[in-house]
């Protein structure tokens, strides 16, 4: 069978004209913009497990064009909230054709029923398991309009192949997404990680992940890599020897963690020693006031006091500390913007993503908000947490968007930036002579 | 000393001692860095990683570096002749 994977276009930014000027004028900006999207490992890990008589394809058409007449017998499409609406629209073209089309990825998991009026089959959740069942049931002719991963309990994640990265090779990626772990044990009120993961811990094995960046850098000699995992470091045996692993690679890399981290300085020190060099924190909001409903255990309400102490552990490790925030959360009031900008400054905090809330679907915020008649606009093209989609109790949509530009102009200006620079010259003076 | 343009480099000279720190701590390949080849976009050199070459520069070549060296330079030639030049410049200076 001929079998075509698509990663359909999707806005990944705001629809703000001023800051669209913001982001052309910003060098800043344009850098960390080139380093945005990236290759994920889905369609690739599909390819792999799909098996070698059939012939596959992957068209990612945020880097390529898709041709809407192609040849094939089965179109798998994954996609996020963002993809929906154009997932929907290359299904309708393919399927006028008589072409099967399938869906997966986080959207159809957490909207399926959206998806199965659009498509053929829908996967929800994990595909490792799924999707070889489903192409034994397409060459019987018995496909099911609903594929659960729950149905066959979690992926052990040392049994996943090589993602066919060959099969993307000829396309230029600034950055390329591995995924060593699934699973967060934080489950955040935003956050649908959970529903697509579950809440258990799993990774792959150290030596198959070592394999994996191998074949990136087989392929992609100057991308970054990234670690597409929701929080990487939770397992620290696991971890302890992943970085011995690493020891020999010659790579630098990304990850994502939850603030815990900073505690370790042993963990810290190994982490910049095999060439981790930037780690994203989710610290989600400088009102200590949105954290406490955020999650059950309230982990990061209780962590807030001590921010500033953690990230300063990190970046002092050599590790810059990318952090994630949120503006137009419940609690939120005018200073939030000066208060985020404030909080960004006075750390020296090496980059931050700043997005307003959104609540994409599966998420228990989305829940709440419908129930109080909150959410403004459903239309998916929007869900890409740079547009407001939710009425606040005090700001208005205007203030929101004007005080998240603000925020960009200051964080990401010229005096920012030098300031910065200043900050970890000294971090790493300190410790070259610290030898 | 004359610039060289991604050939072999023989040791000891001030481009060849600046490549070993890129290399060790950006982790690539010192056979990568091509003069033509863009610092940030291709080899992924970003400000983070440009303030710990400037430290160790200071440290083991004895050079003294302005924070805004590196946010001047778009491509690896452009950045080893800056280092090259400022050097050469410190030591006539005494």
């Amino acid at each position: 069978m001929r079998i075509l994977l698509v990663s359909p276009r999707g806005e990944f930014l705001g629809r703000s004209r001023a800051f669209a000027d913001f982001l052309r004028n910003s060098r800043e900006m344009r850098t960390i913009l080139h380093y945005w999207n990236g290759l994920g490992a889905a369609l690739p890990t599909i390819a792999a497990l799909t098996p070698p008589e059939h012939n596959v394809s992957i068209v990612d058409e945020n880097y390529q064009t898709l041709d809407l007449n192609q040849d094939a017998d089965i179109v798998g499409i994954s996609a996020m909230t963002q993809q929906a609406v154009r997932a929907y629209e290359i299904a309708r073209a393919f399927r006028q054709r008589g072409v099967y089309v399938v869906l997966g990825g986080i959207h159809a998991t957490v909207a399926p029923d959206e998806a199965v009026r659009n498509v053929d089959t829908v996967f929800m959740g994990e595909a490792e398991q799924t999707w070889p069942q489903f192409l034994r049931n397409f060459q019987e002719g018995a496909a099911k309009r609903v594929y659960r991963a729950s149905d066959y309990g979690p992926v052990d994640m040392t049994t996943i192949p090589l993602p066919r990265y060959d099969l993307l090779s000829g396309t230029r990626y600034p950055v390329v997404w591995v995924q060593a772990t699934r699973g967060c044990p934080h489950d955040c009120e935003f956050c649908t990680a959970s529903q697509v993961y579950g809440r258990s811990y799993r990774h792959k094995s150290p030596a198959q992940i070592a394999a994996e960046i191998r074949e990136v850098k087989r392929y992609w000699k100057s991308a970054q890599v990234g670690f597409a995992d929701d929080n990487m470091f939770v397992n620290r045996r696991f971890v302890s020897t992943l970085l011995d692993e690493f020891e020999t690679l010659p790579f630098t890399w990304y990850a994502q963690s939850d603030i815990g981290i900073a505690g370790d300085r042993e963990l810290l020190r190994r982490l910049h020693q095999t060439g981790c060099r930037i780690i994203f924190v989710g610290l989600e909001s400088v009102v200590e006031g949105n954290l406490v409903n955020l999650n059950g255990n309230k982990w990061k309400a209780r962590r807030f006091a001590r921010y500033g102490e953690h990230i300063r552990a990190i970046q002092e490790s050599g590790i810059g500390v990318y952090a994630s925030f949120i503006v137009g959360m419940d609690e939120d009031d005018h200073s939030v913007f000066d208060r985020t900008i404030d909080f960004v400054n006075q750390h020296h905090i090496m980059g931050a993503q700043v997005t307003i809330l959104t609540p994409f679907p599966g998420s228990r915020l989305r829940q709440r908000l419908l129930d109080s008649g909150r959410i403004t606009s459903s239309d998916w093209r929007l869900y890409t947490a740079w547009n407001l989609v939710v009425s606040h109790p005090i700001l208005t949509h205007a203030e929101i968007e004007e005080g998240l530009l603000r925020i960009y102009r200051s964080i990401y200006s010229e005096e920012s930036y030098r300031d910065r620079a200043r900050y970890f010259r000294q971090v790493f003076q300190n410790l070259v002579s610290c030898g | 000393m004359s610039k060289h343009s991604g050939g072999t480099y023989y040791a000891g000279s001030l481009r060849h001692r600046i490549e070993q720190i890129v290399s060790r701590i950006s982790r690539i390949d010192a056979s990568e860095f091509q003069d033509d080849v863009l610092i940030r976009e291709e080899l992924g050199i970003d400000s983070l990683m440009s303030m710990e070459i400037l430290a160790t520069c200071e440290k083991e070549l004895e050079l003294r570096l302005d924070e805004a060296t590196f946010a001047c330079v778009e491509t690896v030639g452009e950045f080893f002749q800056l280092l090259e030049t400022t050097y050469e410049e410190q030591k006539a200076a005494g």
